[in-house]
């Protein structure tokens, strides 16, 4: 430090091994001759060492999973699951129309439905008044009542990430027992529809239902089946009905 | 873009670095999740061609003042049960200069201590270092010099271990 040649930076650019030779030199030379430095620039070195040495241990434990999933894309953003949900929608379409013939002969349980879903959307969306039975500011309430009678536990997704907030619930008649609507709206006054049924015969992949302006998009996970209908076009209600879709998987159990 | 592997293979270093920045396994682990998670977020905000590490320890950085400017996690952390770390339960010569780093360190200034385990822990160069922190490399010096210097007051047992408001 008394030395004009050599600074307190190059003492610490000599003790991380960031000098050139000539000036590492002269920094050596100066250390020599300079007692009260020299013992300095040991000990930070020694302290440069230990922490290495101290710390390194860290660099051979076994990585915790959590931070191996954190770091794992699909885990973290919805698009893997948003691209599922396209190819199941392709899937299906192609399905539907190679079967066409077979579900037109025969009603299926999966048009039936998506039937019952579409007539229920209509009906009650278009109510101003008595759009629901239950609103969804006795959430709880609602929530406790259908889980009840669908004899099932019964979620109201949360759609707000999609400007849709939940307006409330009914019980309504399926073809093999109770059904239920969630009711939800946006800013704009569009309504948005999920129908739930335990008419499900099993798993049923997302698929597509277009036949009008209101379009559904419906799944059963093998416990409860799920339309969803809204006068939205096909990529927006892929992409709420992937996010309901996970949301009643992390939580369901 | 950043590619999940390149991400991944910098856990260990993300890890080191956090367990000595917070003194805390927990802690420190919560800080590299946080920092994966950002970083994937924003992995397209990435520079082609761009050097992940220093990438990574800038975002770690930013959650890491962060925390601490909002009432400081770390110290709390510190005091819960959980115990000593690791590196701390050997009794040996090494063992006890191990412990006793690991003390001094948390009496370091947070500025300072981070400047120091950049350059001793990652080989950061002065300027990658003053880019991870977004200071001057001036700055950096200054930090560094006196981080030093306390830490090897600290060690040489010159001044008692006591907070450093005293000091300010």
């Amino acid at each position: 430090m008394s030395s004009v040649l050599v600074s307190e930076d190059m003492l610490h650019a000599y003790i991380d091994d960031r000098l050139p030779p000539d000036e590492r030199a002269e920094v050596e030379r100066y250390l020599g001759e300079n007692a009260v430095d020299a013992n300095r620039v040991a000990a930070y070195r020694a302290q440069r060492q230990l922490l290495k040495q101290t710390f390194d241990t860290v660099l051979h434990e076994a990585v915790p999973r959590r931070l191996e999933t954190a770091s794992m894309r699909s885990q973290r953003t919805p698009w893997a699951r948003v691209a599922a949900v396209f190819v199941w929608i392709a899937v299906g379409s192609v399905l539907g129309w190679v079967l066409r013939d077979y579900r037109d002969a025969r009603t299926s349980p999966d048009v039936e439905l998506v039937q019952r879903a579409r007539m229920a959307h209509v009906i009650y969306s278009a109510e101003t008044r008595r759009a629901v039975e239950v609103a969804a500011s006795q959430e709880q309430d609602m929530i406790r009542w259908l889980s009840r009678r669908m004899n099932t536990a019964v979620r109201v997704p949360n759609l707000t990430e999609f400007g849709f907030e939940a307006l409330g619930g009914r019980l309504l008649p399926g073809s093999r027992g109770p059904a239920c609507q969630l009711m939800y709206q946006n800013a704009a006054g569009k309504r948005l529809t999920i129908y739930l049924s335990r008419d499900a015969l099993g798993e049923r992949p997302v698929r597509y239902s277009d036949q009008d302006t209101v379009h559904v998009v419906f799944w059963s996970d093998g416990t409860l089946a799920f339309a969803v209908s809204a006068e939205l076009n096909r990529d927006e209600l892929a992409r709420i009905a992937s996010l309901i879709e996970r949301q009643s998987r992390t939580q369901g159990g | 873009m950043l590619t999940e592997s390149a991400i991944r293979d910098q856990i260990p270093r993300l890890r080191r670095y956090a367990r000595a920045l917070t003194g805390n396994r927990d802690a420190a682990d919560d800080l590299v999740q946080d920092t994966l998670e950002r970083a994937l977020s924003r992995s397209a905000l990435f520079r082609p061609g761009g050097d992940a590490r220093p990438w990574l320890f800038a975002i770690m950085h930013n959650i890491f003042v962060n925390q601490v400017r909002s009432a400081a996690a770390r110290k709390t952390t510190t005091l819960e049960p959980g115990g000593p770390e690791p590196a701390m339960q050997d009794s040996s010569q090494d063992g006890l200069a191990m412990r006793d780093i690991q003390r001094a360190l948390e009496l370091v200034p947070d500025e300072q201590r981070e400047v120091m385990l950049l350059v001793a822990l990652e080989d950061f160069s002065y300027a990658e270092a003053a880019r991870v922190i977004g200071v001057p490399v001036g700055t950096v010096m200054s930090r560094l010099s006196r981080g030093r210097e306390r830490l090897r007051v600290l060690l040489a047992g010159e001044v008692e271990l006591v907070p450093l408001k005293v000091m300010k």
